[in-house]
């Protein structure tokens, strides 16, 4: 429930995008989040599919015309502040809540005077009760923000109607000379995207409920946290350091350590810099996009992951369900259990090794070795003119289409052929496809 | 069934306030009502549901106020004032006279 809650409310988010960002914003896609939740509930429970139901219950949201209209007449919201230190955040509320009790206090006492010692109003002792509340829930808030990692953070402050006082704290990324590492609490972070221009590193922390610690120079960096759970780092462009960053001579290095648990998503993408994914990162998914920087990228599991480079090698290890990759020059060596691999390179050489249930690779002038402990269900290799060679099992029978036009062909060893395309399974037996132009093309049964 | 949509949403709020009266509810619990009294025939869009319940709380005819059901499901409620139960009656014996008129206007049998 909370994720497709979660999923709605992305979806209306984005649909918000060009309304100003405010409370009064945020609850307004928290509700309608969870009403279009609950009819998508109504609607699978009757028996629709999952997508279909997302669909029929995103329509009911209608035209965001009137939404947007609703939050641009608001006034900006004026006991919300933005921008200042927590310190003062927290002086300032005290102060007012101070002052609001003495108020209700004096008029509680005024009533008391005028009513005699055998009344007072109900409404009075009740207001004085509210007050002192409001401060004791604003004190203990600010006293366990103020105490934990949330230090240096902007922290928006909200009092009630009733009261209440809520808290949020946004951007962690205050610029800070001289400031090396930030901690920022894990709690609900779901999703990790980092965009800059120097090397990257992910660190996992054994304990699942650490916080994210992100090195690397604050004053030059950005990073934040948005409301559906995605620590952002970005490069912090003041104008020096944007001059230097468009012609190459200003580089930031971003380090993070990240708890160890399943991450909805991990983005990375880097200019020179390289990536190194180190531990075993468990995610839904992993982006890694560079130019001439390599990617050395170690996973537990992971859905899907994609590379992207120009120049840049790329190095996988673990267990991925499906891998994309694409390269100009870079060479790509991944070693699974992986499921389903589609790679394409210009002149980037590729290894496959472990095991490889489906492979499809096209190079240009790039060698393709695939090598794999079991048998693959498809494998479709082709290079223009690099080699291409396989190794697969002898444990169950396939078919092979195995070519090139001015290179040699090999299927090793030669008697095992003769069970190749035979009767029996054959049909349902798994066909390949190795073809070269000018390269040699081999198939080994080990 | 085939309904004026203009007629009808020329009575939103109404529709709403007449709704409050059984009880405090949220959005689309409020909608699924609707719906269901008017047999499936009409029901608001999601964002017509929501600015109509800012419009209302703004001029003081409903109030609101979070509701905790369980793990997630933080819901907003609504609750009918005195002056929207004050504007419901008042609207309510407008329409009844509007459809007096409207019935002897249209339904006018000839000769």
């Amino acid at each position: 429930m909370e994720d497709i809650k979660r999923r709605f409310a992305n979806e209306i988010a984005a649909k918000l995008s060009a309304a100003p960002e405010s409370d009064a914003k945020s609850e307004m896609i928290e509700e309608l989040a969870e009403n279009l939740a609950r009819r998508y509930e109504d609607m699978t429970a009757g028996g629709m599919g999952r997508d279909e139901a997302f669909a029929g219950a995103m329509d009911e949201l209608g035209s965001v015309d009137e939404l947007e209209a609703y939050l641009n007449s608001l006034e900006p919201e004026g006991d919300t502040r933005e921008g200042e230190d927590l310190r003062d955040d927290t002086d300032e509320l005290l102060r007012t809540i101070r002052d609001i009790g003495r108020t209700v206090g004096d008029m509680a006492k005024e009533a008391a005077g005028m009513a005699g010692d055998f009344f007072r109003s109900d409404d009075v002792r009740a207001a004085v009760e509210e007050s002192k509340r409001a401060a004791r829930e604003a004190r203990d808030f600010l006293k366990s923000a103020a105490g934990s990692a949330w230090e240096g953070a902007t922290v928006h402050l909200h009092v009630d109607d009733d009261g209440a006082v809520n808290g949020r704290a946004k951007n962690f990324g205050r610029p800070d000379n001289g400031d090396e590492e930030r901690r920022v609490p894990s709690q609900g972070l779901l999703r990790l995207d980092v965009q800059t221009t120097g090397d990257v590193e992910v660190d996992l922390d054994g304990d699942p409920d650490a916080a994210v610690r992100v090195e690397g120079n604050m004053s030059r960096l950005d990073v934040s946290v948005t409301e559906d759970g995605v620590l952002k780092v970005r490069p912090l462009f003041t104008a020096s350091n944007q001059f230097f960053a468009f012609r190459g001579a200003s580089s930031q290095d971003v380090s993070l350590t990240i708890p160890a648990r399943r991450w909805e998503s991990v983005r990375v993408s880097t200019g020179s810099g390289d990536v190194d994914i180190a531990g075993a990162l468990e995610a839904g998914r992993i982006d890694v996009l560079t130019s001439s920087g390599d990617v050395d990228c170690r996973v537990k599991s992971c859905e899907q992951a994609r590379f992207m480079t120009a120049s840049g090698d790329v190095r996988l290890e673990g267990n991925a369900v499906q891998v994309f990759g694409e390269t100009a020059s870079g060479d790509l060596s991944l070693e699974g259990p992986m499921g389903q691999v589609d790679i394409s390179t210009a002149s980037g050489d590729v290894e496959l090794s472990g095991s490889v249930w489906k492979a499809h690779v096209r190079c240009m002038s790039g060698d393709i070795l695939v090598e794999s402990m079991t048998l693959p269900q498809e494998m479709d290799l082709s290079s223009k003119s690099g080699d291409v060679e396989a190794r697969v099992p002898d444990n169950a029978p396939f078919r092979v289409n195995a070519s090139s036009v001015s290179g040699t062909v090999a299927l090793r060893p030669f008697e095992k052929w003769s069970w190749s395309g035979a009767a029996g399974d054959a049909a349902a037996a798994p066909q390949y496809s190795l073809t070269s132009i000018s390269g040699d093309v081999s198939l080994d049964v080990i | 069934m085939s309904l004026s949509a203009d007629i009808l949403r020329g009575h939103t709020d109404t529709i709403i306030l007449a709704q409050l009266m059984a009880g405090d509810s949220y959005g689309y619990e409020i909608n699924k009502n609707i719906s269901q009294r008017a047999q499936g025939a009409y029901g608001f869009k999601e964002a017509t549901l929501y600015t109509a319940f800012k419009r209302l709380e703004q001029n003081g005819m409903i109030t609101s106020y979070w509701g905790d059901d369980g793990p997630g499901a933080r819901r907003r409620y609504y609750a009918i004032t005195e002056a929207g139960m004050g504007q419901l009656a008042a609207d309510r014996r407008e329409w009844s006279e509007t459809k007096q008129v409207l019935d002897a206007l249209i339904l006018m049998k000839e000769g």
